[in-house]
């Protein structure tokens, strides 16, 4: 009831600023600087984060969408306040649901209880009593674990001011300046130093956010000495009708501090896949990447890393499957910036039934990065010719002293593997599909796993066609 | 006393933070033939690297001594055109540069006189006559997509070309099928010839050794020198192995 | 000399903005005298590219440069080249002068010709020449093509390359990029004819203060095409340079293989190097693949070649040259081959 309200407080706003202010006052994409105003007043920021939301907007007005990547003409900037609002989850009851979404639930074996939430329809699951233990038990290790917009209000809102969209800022590119302006619900989580977090953390948040998590915000400090494994996301697709994702993840990984961040991305069919992940690593410190992505209509997705201090170093794992109707812009960035750093890059993609997947990567490395070492590999496997697979990775080396190494290929099955299988009695189709889980395996085999064994399955759903 | 040609003299090396070689002794005379065995891991290869100034390793104690002078701080190449020479078990790739134009240029180095490039061929053609090496390799890129037993011949007209004084032939048999090492034996036995060559042989099999007097075998393991004797030891280690060479805790 | 800002060596498929690698940003000459061509008696055209071929003849220094040579090559400049088993070429730059070439050969089915193009200064002083050179190969035609750039250190370079394979042609090419300042160099290869193939291999020594700037594309249209693209380049302290290549595979390709290579030595500290080699693909039965290795002389190959007793100062000059050797060695024609390694040999006594 209450909720109903709400959302015709904000459309009855939109009308009156624009019948007061005809001539002078140009609607930008219907995101008005009071809605974000009201957003802001609804989770109650402080002034700081108000202002931050406010440059944000200003930014996003003023910057282009993106021109050499994959069209996003379908999604209908001129109604993003209609994504903005927090309580977005528009597909409010269980029976507006796509039924392939709630194939998808059945085949993946998810329980009963977490579907409704996963669809955005509410009622939290079992999962809360989880989250309590996990919360507990790392907290007795000094370890802060908690919801980002609670956080601000607590005895962390220094700690998170100096740090929230200063390694992603605003007028880093169109997204994330919409994602400044109007975030909602995230993590926060800070490893003191040297507390080696024993059990991996998990965006728990995400799926209980309102607006289904899709401009949620994830900060992680590791600090001096401590380490963590970070796992974001899960198989099950999320779905919403409301179609964006602009989330940021940003990582500050401390001197000699280690963090791992795995993810699986699997969002539905009909999702803009917008993510900026960041992480910035200082001296000796060890960044690891391990990243799944499976679902979306498209995704601009490149984690990237600043190696920032002397033996810093960064591994990035990743895997892109791109079926029918799906154009995936995937890949990573990493600038060297220090000497001594060494960054390793191994990617796989997979497109299939028209899907389109390009792999787009840079390393730079700066005129103080001496003595560092990179080396890319990425694999394309193309599963027939109606899909598209593009490889664009680009390097700007500026130091003499490196060992720089690069190479992609790509190609189909080999014939031979396929018969080799097939006289151990697999039928044809067994046979690529084993392929392609061994293709993939440079991401499942990092995986905990039950993630992997998630991931699997998503793999074979793809492959038999039957997702989307 | 006659000046020491040849000698290690409590050499310890490391590679990085890690000491391989933990105090070895021996000397060789002019002439001789020594051999150095040992387990694989054992530290064999770290003393040839050490010998000819490989700069991955360091000496952190003891000396090189070749004609009585330390030289443990000169650089690879001085020690080489002082006499000193390897066989790589991996000789390096280099593409774009001809065999022939590079031992050119390390012959006329190594003799202090330049070559005509006449008289350079002719003699290279020879050479490769001996170790039955199609001439055609001799312009070909050093080294560059040569099969294994290739690159040991290629090492072996090099050494033949350089006339070391003491050469050190690391696993130069391995990899290599029965013809090869009869025909890398014989380049072996030419460079022998004249008396006054020394070697010193790497290996830890003995397929290399069974048409060479070997005067000396030093038994390494575990980076210690643990037993030098004579030819026959090659003998016993083709019977029983390093078995009971190993330090007690180890069997 | 008024000049007229152009756009050349654009990235086959646009990526982020802030790498500065989508193109290139030229001011090219307003007017263009002929370069002087050797032999002479030529059979010249009067026109360009474009108006022999139709616009679409871009070669990979763009089609804008190519519209641009259209209007600008001065008359007497347009060459057609007879389909000889040998022609040799030599395009002598005058300082002061931007001067402007253009050639078109057409090889018939069957015919094999070799092609050695060189370009040297008169003198020393600043001179810019424009060279572009259409390609089109009949069925089962060869063309081994050798461009050497001996021009001097104060020049300017635009060199662009375009060849139509037909079914079983076979387009080889050897350019080495070792003179002047600034060297831009595009180069086209459409593979249209099923069995087609084209193999360039570029050597290339981009000096202190020196600029190259590189853009290679090969378009794989029909079956069972090949391309093999192989780099070799040394990049002194303080050189700049920019390498785009594209392995393009379009539907209906299959059987298709593409391999493009790039080795890197650096032997300063401070260079500028950017790379950027890009496979597009959407024809499943194809292999592509490329490879990059940058950095400095291996500690590994230094040892061996120390150990051989030679001195540092003559390792380096041996690997330096190895690099350019390793592409030279490629050229089929023996007096090509001497006269580079001639030039370089004295731009490394410098």
């Amino acid at each position: 009831m209450e909720e109903k309200t709400y959302i015709e407080d904000i459309d009855r706003s939109i009308y009156d600023i624009r019948n007061e202010n005809d001539d002078s006052y140009r609607i930008e994409d219907g995101l008005t600087e009071e809605i974000v105003r009201q957003i802001s007043r609804e989770k109650n920021d402080p002034e700081w984060m108000l202002q931050l939301r406010l440059r944000s907007l200003a930014s996003y007005r003023r910057q282009d969408i993106p021109n050499w990547g994959p069209p996003i003409d379908e999604l209908d900037m001129d109604h993003i306040s209609t994504y903005v609002r927090p309580n977005t989850h528009m597909a409010n009851d269980w029976e507006s649901v796509p039924k392939d979404i709630k194939d998808t639930f059945e085949r993946l074996g998810i329980p009963e209880a977490e579907r409704k939430s996963l669809a955005g329809v509410g009622a939290q699951y079992d999962s809360e009593l989880v989250y309590h233990n996990v919360k507990k038990e790392v907290a007795e290790q000094g370890v802060i674990y908690t919801d980002l917009e609670s956080a601000m209000h607590g005895p962390y809102e220094e700690m998170i001011r100096t740090h929230f969209m200063k390694l992603v800022p605003p007028s880093d590119h169109k997204f994330a300046a919409l994602h400044g302006a109007v975030w909602s619900g995230g993590s926060f989580v800070y490893v003191p130093p040297h507390v080696q977090v024993s059990i991996p953390l998990q965006s728990y948040f995400r799926l209980n956010a309102k607006g289904a998590g899709q401009f949620e915000h994830t900060l992680i400090l590791v600090d001096e000495g401590a380490s963590l494994h970070f796992i974001e996301g899960c198989s099950a697709p999320k779905y919403n009708v409301a179609n964006l994702h602009a989330g940021c993840v940003e990582l500050y990984v401390g001197k000699n501090a280690k963090l791992r961040y795995s993810t699986i991305e699997n969002w539905s069919k009909n999702m803009f896949n917008l993510n900026t992940k960041r992480a910035i690593v200082e001296e000796g410190g060890s960044m690891e990447w391990v990243s799944g992505s499976f679902g979306s209509h498209v995704s601009y997705l490149y984690p990237s890393t600043i190696l920032n201090g002397p033996h810093a170093d960064v591994t990035f794992t990743g895997v892109t499957f791109a079926g029918s109707g799906q154009n995936l812009d995937t890949g990573a960035k990493v600038i060297h910036n220090a000497p001594y750093t060494s960054s390793y890059l191994n990617t796989r993609s997979i497109s299939k039934s028209g899907g389109i997947s390009t792999f787009r990567s840079s390393v730079s490395i700066s005129e103080k990065a001496h003595h560092s070492k990179s080396s890319v590999s990425c694999q394309s496997l193309m599963l027939d010719s109606e899909s598209r697979s593009d490889t664009i990775p680009a390097m700007d080396i500026r130091a003499g002293e490196v060992d720089v190494g690069h190479e992609a290929t790509i190609g189909r099955i080999s014939n031979s593997e396929i018969f080799y299988l097939m006289s151990r009695g697999m039928s044809e189709d067994e046979a690529r599909e084993m392929i392609v889980r061994g293709f993939a395996g440079n991401v499942s085999k990092e995986l905990p796993m039950e993630y992997a064994l998630e991931m699997n399955r998503l793999i074979s759903i793809e492959m038999k066609g039957t997702m989307g | 006393m006659a000046e020491q040609f040849f000698a290690l003299e409590n050499l310890h090396v490391s590679a990085g933070e890690n000491e391989i070689v933990h105090g070895v002794n021996l000397e060789v005379r002019p002439g001789e033939v020594h051999v150095i065995m040992g387990p694989n891991g054992a530290g064999k290869s770290t003393i040839g690297y050490a010998i000819m100034g490989n700069p991955e390793y360091t000496v952190n104690q003891g000396h090189i001594l070749f004609h009585g002078e330390p030289i443990e701080e000169l650089s690879a190449d001085k020690r080489a055109r002082a006499g000193i020479f390897l066989s790589f078990q991996n000789p390096a790739e280099i593409q774009g540069l001809p065999m022939n134009e590079m031992l050119h240029q390390a012959v006329e180095q190594r003799r202090g006189e330049k070559i005509s490039v006449w008289n350079f061929n002719k003699e290279l053609k020879s050479v490769m006559a001996l170790l039955r090496m199609d001439t055609s390799y001799a312009k070909r890129d050093l080294n560059f997509g040569f099969s294994g037993g290739e690159k040991k011949k290629a090492e072996i007209i090099q050494m033949l070309m350089l006339k070391p004084e003491l050469a050190i032939l690391d696993e130069t048999d391995s990899g290599l099928d029965v013809d090869a090492v009869r025909t890398v034996s014989e380049g072996i036995h030419a460079y022998m010839k004249d008396k006054t060559g020394s070697l010193l042989i790497i290996t830890h099999s003995t397929r290399i050794l069974e048409s060479l007097k070997v005067d000396y075998t030093h038994v390494i393991v575990n980076g210690r020198l643990v037993k030098t004797g004579g030819p026959e030891l090659v003998e016993q280690i083709n019977q029983s192995g390093f078995e009971s060479f190993l330090p007690d805790q180890a069997k | 000399m008024t000049e007229t800002k152009q756009v050349i060596n654009r990235l086959y498929a646009p990526t982020w903005r802030w790498l500065k690698l989508n193109e290139e940003q030229v001011s090219l000459p307003e007017s263009l005298a002929p370069a002087k061509v050797l032999p002479e008696g030529q059979t010249t055209a009067g026109a360009s590219a474009s108006v022999l071929y139709g616009p679409d003849c871009g070669s990979g220094l763009g089609a804008d440069f190519a519209a641009y040579l259209g209007s600008h090559l001065p008359s007497g400049a347009g060459y057609i080249l007879e389909p000889e088993p040998l022609i040799r070429l030599s395009l002598v730059s005058r300082a002061g002068q931007a001067q402007a070439a253009s050639f078109a050969l057409s090889v018939p089915g069957g015919k094999e010709c070799t092609l050695c193009m060189d370009y040297a200064s008169e003198e020393k002083g600043e001179g810019t020449l424009l060279v572009d050179l259409q390609i089109r190969l009949g069925q089962g035609a060869s063309l081994h093509l050798i461009q050497n750039d001996r021009l001097n250190p104060d020049s300017c370079l635009y060199n662009g390359v375009r060849v139509v394979c037909g079914k079983e042609a076979k387009m080889d090419s050897v350019q080495m990029w070792v003179g002047g300042k600034t060297v831009y160099a595009g180069y086209r290869a459409e593979l249209e004819g099923d069995a087609s193939v084209c193999t360039p291999s570029v050597g290339y020594w981009t000096r202190t203060g020196h600029k190259s700037d590189f853009n290679y594309e090969m378009v794989h249209r029909g079956k069972e095409t090949s391309c093999d693209v192989l780099f070799s380049g040394i990049l002194d302290e303080g050189a700049a340079k920019t390498f785009r290549g594209v392995i393009d595979f379009k539907t209906g390709s299959s059987g298709s293989v593409g391999t493009e290579n790039e080795n890197v030595l650096l032997t300063g500290d401070r260079v500028l190097n950017r790379t950027i080699p890009l496979i597009l693909c959407s024809e499943e039965d194809v292999k592509g693949n490329h490879g990059a290795t940058i950095g400095k002389l291996s500690g590994e190959e230094k040892f061996y070649l120390s150990s051989r007793g030679l001195d540092e100062a003559s390792i380096d000059a041996l690997l330096v040259r190895a690099r350019l050797n390793w592409i030279v060695e490629r050229m089929k024609d023996e007096k090509a081959r001497e006269q580079i390694l001639a030039f370089i040999g004295e731009m490394y006594a410098e």
